[in-house]
């Protein structure tokens, strides 16, 4: 549905995206996961044609978007990370305008409208301002500006940044539901949880650079994941690390304070034999914790740092 | 997108925007309504004065003994009745004139009891006279003193005497050229005869000046009100074209401008769009300043298709202006240009545009500077078109306010299609700058 092969921009001496290569099949959710200044949304501004590329193509079904963006315009809705509405218009208003923007009129507008206040769940708040919303339903409004004319292709840029666990969930849902329905979508963000609950395929972007891309286990498999088992006792528990270190699945371990750190590639249950080992020593265990492979972990093995470095 | 629900959505959002409406609207209502009070006194000015004006006249030759050998008493008599015979004439019932010594004049007008002192020198009817004759031209100096509280009435007394003058000086070329045409013919003494005595009727005719002194029936002088609520107007003009300047900027700040974009609204619409907004915005701080004066303070603004004329031309000046501003604060990229004009900028415009203090207080190098700016080109022509001045009166404000336009659209534009590349737009290929 939509290749883009070697995308490059530069801004002054900056090099926001060195060459990027991406593909978005039919009806895939594809994540776009990087830290802050990774290139997601410079790459995704050129995918929606805001911004023309230095270098590199984007073909959408087979078109070049660069040449001919109109068709990709239709079909492509954008959400992006700013609440980009009108304030002190109300959330109908303002529905109406973004659907009039993409040619919808009369009674299909309308008609759309109550669909898409339904999908995002604020259907009745529609007469107030939006300057009214919450931070949750202002990004709610912001995705449903970006639906009423049934897009082929979502762009959703960081779309849940700063919002409550509960709006977070909506959108996490409603996203989920757009997709089962057959809407293909790219998704940035640099909440791993997100990219990990949502996206059929992953692209991780650092400095302007794909570092790795595939399936959430692929890529964990790929850095080989270490399992990491956190236990806390009530003191120093480093009698208890030699006899852990005799077991054989534990790659490491690390102890800081009352904290002991097992690290494993091993699936065997391995809480069962800390406990086990831990009661040999009548130290009293506060607290265990077992933390498996993530797509932060990968990204700390690729880049040696952390995601929201 | 048509451009109409681009415009729609804007005009929504301004009548949303309160602060924007104070700022706008009631500021200026508010401030004319202060000043206008405040300084009423600068003015002293009001229809009674310009239709009640005395005139002092010293007459400085003695008509009983007049030294000149070919003046009979008849012919100076009716010499000195072209001057009088025309304040006495039908069209300015509201003059009226004394006989007084320099003396007494100057002391009447320090007292502020006559609105003009005119003198008329010790050779006035000989040089008249002579003038007269077709082989003699001697200059004639009438002088004019102006009650400087009385300015209007002191213009009008200025234009009527330079217009008695003027006739008289058409008269006299008529004169002279009329016989040296029959001198250089050989033309019958009969048809001669006829020619010259036809003349002398003419010049015993009263001279006509109504239409010298410009619509002088018509003629409304400004007010405190009258000024305030035009020089408010046109100073607020500015911050309505910065406004709508601002909002684009904000429409870039909150990515709607680019969400429009990816849309497939042409960058072409958004820009029209947007200046039709400050067009929009123009017209409607004018129309509802016209309506409030007019209404609440009885303003009277002149002739309507006048009003519509100037509004439309100092409206399509602002949204020049509008565009300038716009590409200036796009390619700051923040709003600190335009809040830096605000605050200083536009005080000096308003300070030269003759916002603050009454322009016809101001010596004339200023009022040239005045003309030259935006607002002060729409406050004079408003103010020409409230005094029902005839259109070649406005010209030079309304030619002023055109070329401010076409200039700053021109720059404005110009600016806007040199944006850097990372902000533009590919529309069909090409890049298209906002």
């Amino acid at each position: 549905m939509l290749k883009i092969n070697n995308l490059k921009k530069n801004y002054g001496e900056i090099q926001a995206v060195k060459g990027v290569h991406l593909e978005v099949n039919k009806g895939e959710i594809v994540g776009l996961l990087g830290p802050n200044g990774a290139g997601k949304s410079t790459t995704i501004s050129m995918i929606s044609t805001l911004i023309k590329p230095d270098a590199g193509s984007v073909e959408f079904k087979n078109i070049d978007v660069l040449k001919d963006p109109k068709p990709i315009q239709k079909v492509l809705g954008i959400v992006p990370q700013e609440i980009a509405l009108y304030p002190t218009l109300t959330g109908y208003e303002n529905l109406k305008f973004w659907g009039s923007a993409y040619g919808l009129k009369g009674s299909a507008l309308k008609e759309k409208i109550e669909i898409v206040s339904e999908i995002i769940g604020i259907k009745d708040r529609l007469k107030d301002k939006v300057e009214k919303y919450s931070g949750g339903m202002k990004r709610r409004i912001n995705i449903g500006a970006a639906l009423l004319h049934d897009p082929e292709l979502l762009i959703m840029d960081e779309p849940t940044v700063g919002i409550d666990p509960q709006s977070r969930n909506h959108i996490l849902e409603t996203i989920k539901q757009l997709n089962e329905d057959g809407m293909s979508i790219i998704y940035t963000s640099h909440y791993m949880e997100e990219v990990e609950f949502l996206c059929d395929r992953i692209y991780i972007m650092d400095e302007g650079v794909v570092i790795a891309e595939g399936t959430k286990e692929s890529l964990i498999a790929s850095v080989n994941g270490e399992k990491k088992v956190i236990v806390t006792y009530a003191k120093d528990p480093n009698g208890i690390k030699d006899r852990l270190n005799e077991l054989a699945q534990v790659e490491r371990i690390e102890v800081e304070g009352e904290v002991l750190t097992l690290y494993t590639h091993s699936n065997e249950n391995m809480m069962k034999k800390i406990i086990e080992v831990s009661s040999e020593f009548d130290i009293e265990m506060i607290s265990i914790d077992v933390e498996k492979p993530n797509l932060e972990s990968v990204f700390l093995h690729l880049t040696g740092k952390a995601l929201r470095d | 997108m048509s451009i109409f629900t681009l415009i729609k959505k804007d005009l929504k959002i301004v009548l949303s925007d309160k602060k924007a409406l104070v700022i706008l609207v009631a500021m200026p209502i508010i401030l004319y309504t202060i000043l206008s009070f405040a300084l009423v006194g600068s003015f002293d000015t009001s229809d009674d004065e310009v239709w009640d004006i005395t005139i002092g006249i010293v007459k400085e030759y003695d008509l009983e003994n007049l030294e000149s050998d070919y003046l009979t008493q008849e012919d100076a008599e009716s010499l000195e009745k072209i001057l009088f015979d025309v304040l006495d004439s039908e069209g300015l019932e509201f003059v009226s004139y004394r006989f007084m010594t320099f003396e007494e004049a100057t002391e009447a007008i320090e007292n502020n009891n006559i609105s003009s002192v005119i003198i008329l020198p010790e050779n006035y009817i000989v040089d008249l006279g002579l003038n007269m004759s077709p082989t003699f031209r001697k200059p004639l100096d009438i002088q004019v003193i102006r009650n400087t509280d009385r300015q209007y009435s002191s213009d009008i007394v200025e234009n009527i005497v330079s217009s008695v003058m003027e006739n008289v000086s058409q008269m006299m070329i008529t004169n002279k050229v009329t016989y040296e045409t029959l001198n250089h013919y050989d033309i019958d003494k009969n048809i001669t005869t006829q020619i010259l005595d036809t003349m002398r009727n003419t010049e015993r005719e009263p001279v006509s000046v109504e239409t010298s002194v410009y619509n002088i029936d018509q003629l409304k002088m400004v007010n405190s009100g009258q000024y305030y609520s035009t020089a408010m107007m046109a100073m607020f003009l500015l911050f309505g074209a910065s406004y709508g300047a601002k909002f684009m900027l904000e429409e870039k700040r909150d990515f709607t401008l680019q969400r429009q974009q990816s849309a497939g609204i042409h960058p072409t619409t958004i820009v029209l769009g947007k200046l039709a907004l400050i067009f929009i915005i123009a017209v409607m701080q004018i129309t509802l300043m016209i309506l409030t004066s007019t209404i609440g303070f009885k303003v009277y603004w002149g002739e309507p298709i006048q009003i519509v004329f100037v509004t439309i031309i100092t409206a399509l000046a602002v949204t020049g202006f509008g565009s300038l501003l716009a590409a200036i604060s796009l390619k700051a990229g923040n709003f600190k240009a335009l809040n830096m004009m605000e605050s200083g900028i536009f005080q000096i415009l308003a300070l030269f545009g003759g916002s603050y203090f009454p322009l016809f207080l101001m010596p004339d190098w200023f009022k040239w500077i005045s003309r030259l700016l935006l607002n002060g080109a729409a406050l004079e022509a408003y103010q020409k078109v409230m005094m029902g001045a005839p259109l070649n009166e406005m010209l030079p404000s309304l030619t002023s306010l055109m070329l401010n336009g076409i200039v700053f659209l021109t720059i404005g534009m110009i600016i806007i299609q040199r944006q850097p590349k990372n902000t533009l737009i590919p529309v069909s290929g090409e890049e298209v700058s906002i």
